[in-house]
């Protein structure tokens, strides 16, 4: 009869404030996911997660836990994550960036948080693979840093997940006052001339994702899954016949791939690995990578003006993070702001596009390097 | 090497290797316009 009663009464004796803690960080989650409609693909399945692995001898984890087996399933082994690329490569158009080549040098630029914030992480005291896992936020694209994260630090990967969805959410809200800061209104108002009629054949919107699979490939081997997976998602939305597996990719492949890792990454923040001063350096540092991100794009932009006859519009380079299209709205909508007449709205999607491209390189290069240092 | 070194030494790789990467990207797309011009 004790054991019965001890059996029942499991789940209250086990509770632990930190798992009520847990509790009310998850249902904010939510509560931004769907009042503040902040990422709530991501967030609301995060939370929810959160809260599964944070009840008392909870059966969604543990060893034979369904959250342990999808974790086993897809993302230990990166499977979830490069799914995700598939469906953000059927997404992405890469039409005006192919107009405007040049900005794809936006695209490297803004990532500069990324190596700046694995320097900072670094003088903080986090050893280089927990350092590089954090530095990645910067790359602004969810399935990089878990996949990043994933092969150096797998136990910071819930608060770096939450981290990056929540500050990818919050690109409105960050990147203007960096900008306003880096850059004058005169500078804000410039106006860049737009080709719509330069069209792009057919046969470069195919060869471009397969040329840039194979360069990418021979230059970092171990970036194949994260570019070569992008740029199939892409040929499936330009190749003609394709269209049921672009919409496909673009639809039921995202969702599906989008809720089971959401509910995953939320079940790996047990209180324990959740609760500490690391997932407050991580939040913080987040923010540091995605400023300074937005401060790298702008001021390459800034520079380049110094010697172009024709002059950038210097906000076009904090559109070269990976927030697809969130970022090229934002910068469009401001230049608008300062001028009316002024649209940059195809220029800033150009360099937005290209940042897809840039944070991809960037997990390339940091997974190479930081690989080889740690002689992975 | 501790980790603040190592970071340093990462940008210093990184960045340069970035910018090549992207540049070279440029160069292709400049090559495959001109191969396959709009018609």
């Amino acid at each position: 009869m004790e054991a019965i009663i001890q059996d029942l009464t499991v789940g209250f004796t086990g509770l632990t404030w930190k798992m009520l803690v847990m509790w009310l960080i998850g249902l904010t989650l939510m509560y931004l996911a769907v009042k503040k409609d902040y990422e709530p693909l991501l967030l609301m399945p995060i939370g929810f997660g959160a809260i599964l692995a944070n009840i008392p001898f909870s059966s969604a984890i543990g060893p034979d836990g369904p959250l342990t087996t999808l974790f086993q399933a897809g993302i230990s082994n990166e499977l979830f994550p490069v799914l995700i690329f598939v469906a953000v490569g059927a997404m992405c158009d890469f039409t005006p960036l192919l107009k405007m080549p040049f900005m794809m040098i936006f695209g490297a630029a803004a990532q500069f948080g990324i190596f700046a914030t694995i320097i900072v992480a670094a003088l903080l005291g986090f050893p280089i693979n927990e350092a590089a896992s954090i530095g990645i936020i910067g790359a602004a694209d969810g399935p990089t840093t878990i996949y990043v994260a994933n092969k150096f630090a797998p136990d910071l990967l819930g608060p770096l997940s939450v981290a990056a969805y929540s500050y990818m959410a919050l690109v409105p809200i960050i990147q203007p006052p960096v900008i306003r800061l880096l850059t004058s209104k005169k500078e804000r108002m410039i106006r860049m001339p737009y080709n719509a009629d330069d069209n792009i054949s057919h046969q470069v919107l195919i060869a471009f994702p397969i040329m840039i699979t194979l360069v990418a490939g021979i230059i970092a081997p171990i970036s194949v899954s994260l570019v070569g997976f992008l740029m199939f998602g892409n040929l499936l939305r330009v190749c003609s016949g394709l269209g049921k597996l672009s919409n496909a990719a673009q639809n039921e492949l995202a969702n599906l791939v989008t809720l089971v890792l959401g509910i995953t990454i939320g079940g790996t923040m047990t209180a324990e690995g959740f609760l500490n001063l690391k997932t407050l350096l991580i939040m913080g540092l987040g923010l540091v990578a995605f400023i300074l991100d937005t401060a790298g794009g702008v001021l390459l932009a800034k520079i380049l003006n110094m010697f172009l006859k024709e002059k950038i519009n210097p906000m076009i380079g904090a559109a070269g993070i990976s927030a697809f299209p969130m970022s090229g709205r934002v910068i469009a909508k401001m230049a608008l702001k300062e001028d009316k007449e002024n649209y940059i709205i195809m220029q800033a999607v150009g360099a937005n596009a290209s940042g897809q491209i840039g944070s991809i390189i960037a997990g390339g290069v940091v997974l190479a390097v930081v690989g080889s240092m740690l002689g992975l | 090497m501790d980790s603040v070194e190592q970071a340093l030494l990462l940008m210093g790789i990184g960045l340069p290797v970035m910018f090549t990467v992207i540049l070279l990207f440029i160069g292709i797309t400049v090559v495959l316009k001109k191969v396959f011009p709009n018609e």
